[in-house]
């Protein structure tokens, strides 16, 4: 499994637009990281919604989750007026676990 | 009465010498102009005088998000007659909210970010490890950044200044965070931030750093700040950064998808062409920028559309300048100088004047009376002792008022 993490917008979005997404491999972590990090996932799809289409709010900032596992991908978006507490503890994990190529 | 309609553009000068004439038609038009120019004149200063009072008491708020994402959870940290936080955070946002409060109220007669004395709220410390600040519609919110790459993100004024002026935008033209409107809406935000600082400090055009965000790299970050108005795309350039993408022409504008990936068209990163006509404009009629320059960008926003986009603004910007300074004037030369140097073409803006047509062989002596240059002088002088005698009511009006509550 594979996890990746893109940051959009924000003040600083000139920034962000340039930069990599985090990347977190499961087969490179240890046995309990990896199994950690695959419970997260599942929560984080499961409370998966589409975001009502609202009008940006000028400077806020959304996020980009891929999943690759299993041959198929998955992807989880949100943004910071609407995000799951399941989506932002995976986003944070990544953050900390993940490194830029 | 039938009208006949005439085009033109003329400064003040060329009128005058306009008004006298040998042609009747010519001496009509600039006396006409001449007349009109004054009374736009007079309205300007008496409005001004008439929202002077009672505006900019907007009630400030500073709430702690204390690392959450759920603003109804944030706890309040200062109100507006309380006391100053043991929190650097909380006391930066709420002197920043003051400042660009008195700034709109000093400037522009506006009251609070909405012209109605709307409550001020801003949070601090929302999410952890935030390397951001934005509006939300009604509210601003700060991170704290990550300490590695961004440090507070309340350290800069313009950066407060910046985010109040997306409430600004949203409450006046309601430009939308889309392509050429969204950038200019990105636009107004950085100019007025770098305006509310530099009002702060009593600084000129020229003595500004006209950046965005100085004090938010942490000392690790090469580089001067976010963006520069000065020097769009020269902002920074290092390893964890890379180069500032900001184009300061049209033939370098950045045509993105206009979707969250591609930050709705590059609102972030067009920008950077009206944040350098604006410190064109200021640089070249020189002194304070919030002045003349602040003023035709004010006045230019309250007259734009959602949809208004860079050409349809630099139109505005000069017509604004006609407006309140004169067709011709220095200033209208600089706006019209500057959107060139960045690839905006301004075309000549169309003035239309209305000119009654009297029959043929009406009231010769009338007609001759107003054709000369002596009416002329009249009515304008008139005109200016009606405004004067409005100004006198008006202050008098002001101090009956003042007395009474006393
Ligand atoms: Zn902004």
């Amino acid at each position: 499994m594979i996890v990746s993490l893109s940051k959009h917008g924000g003040l600083a979005a000139g920034i962000r637009l340039r930069q990599p997404p985090v990347v977190v491999d499961a087969k490179a972590l240890p046995p309990q990281a990896a199994r950690d990090l695959a419970v997260m996932v599942d929560a984080a799809v499961k409370a998966d919604e589409p975001a009502p289409p609202t009008e940006p709010h000028p400077d806020s900032m959304s996020y980009t989750i891929t999943v690759e596992r299993d041959g198929t991908t998955v992807t989880l978006k949100a943004r910071n007026s609407a995000m799951s507490s399941s989506f932002r503890e995976l986003r944070d994990w990544i953050e900390g676990h993940g490194r830029r190529n | 009465m039938r009208c006949s309609c005439i085009n033109c553009i003329v400064p003040p000068h060329i009128l005058l010498r306009l008004a006298q004439s040998e042609k009747k038609e010519m001496r009509q038009i600039a006396m006409r102009t001449l007349l009109t120019t004054t009374r736009l004149r007079g309205q300007r200063s008496i409005r001004a005088r008439l929202t002077l009072a009672d505006v900019g008491a907007a009630q400030r708020t500073v709430y702690d998000c204390r690392n959450s994402t759920n603003l109804s959870e944030a706890r309040i940290a200062r109100t507006e007659d309380g006391q100053a936080s043991s929190d650097a955070s909380v006391n930066r946002v709420f002197d920043g909210l003051g400042a660009t409060r008195d700034f709109y109220k000093e400037v522009f007669r506006r009251d609070s970010i909405d012209g109605r004395g709307m409550r001020l709220n801003g949070f601090v410390h929302y999410d952890r490890d935030y390397n951001n600040a934005f509006w939300d519609g009604s509210q601003m919110v700060f991170g704290d950044g990550d300490g590695v790459l961004f440090s507070d993100f309340t350290g800069s004024l313009d950066v407060i200044g910046h985010e109040l002026a997306h409430g600004v935008t949203e409450s006046s033209a309601g430009l939308v965070y889309h392509r050429q409107p969204g950038a200019l809406n990105e636009s107004i935000s950085d100019v007025f931030g770098s305006l509310v600082k530099q009002w702060s400090l009593k600084q000129s055009a020229e003595d500004a750093d006209w950046l965005i965000g100085a004090d938010i790299f942490t000392p690790a970050i090469a580089g001067d700040a976010l963006r520069s108005l000065k020097n769009p795309g020269g902002a920074y350039d290092n390893d964890d950064f890379g180069r500032d993408p900001q184009p300061d022409h049209m033939s370098r504008y950045e045509d993105l998808p206009d979707n969250e990936e591609g930050d709705f068209g590059g609102v972030h990163i067009n920008s950077g062409i009206p944040n350098k006509a604006f410190y064109l404009v200021a640089t070249d009629i020189g002194g304070y920028a919030w002045e003349a320059p602040g003023h035709i960008w004010y006045e230019s926003l309250k007259a734009s559309s959602p949809t208004t986009d860079f050409r349809g603004f630099a139109e505005l910007t000069f017509m604004m300048a006609d407006r309140l300074y004169g067709a011709g004037s220095r200033e209208q030369q600089a706006v019209a100088a500057a959107w060139r140097d960045v690839g905006v073409r301004v075309p000549p803006v169309v003035v239309r004047m209305e000119i009654p047509q009297r029959a043929r062989g009406g009231d010769g002596h009338a007609q001759r009376e107003e054709d000369s240059l002596a009416a002329l002088s009249r009515q304008v002088a008139a005109l200016a002792e009606q405004v004067s005698a409005l100004s006198r009511e008006v202050n008098g009006a002001k101090s009956r008022r003042v007395s009474a509550r006393n």
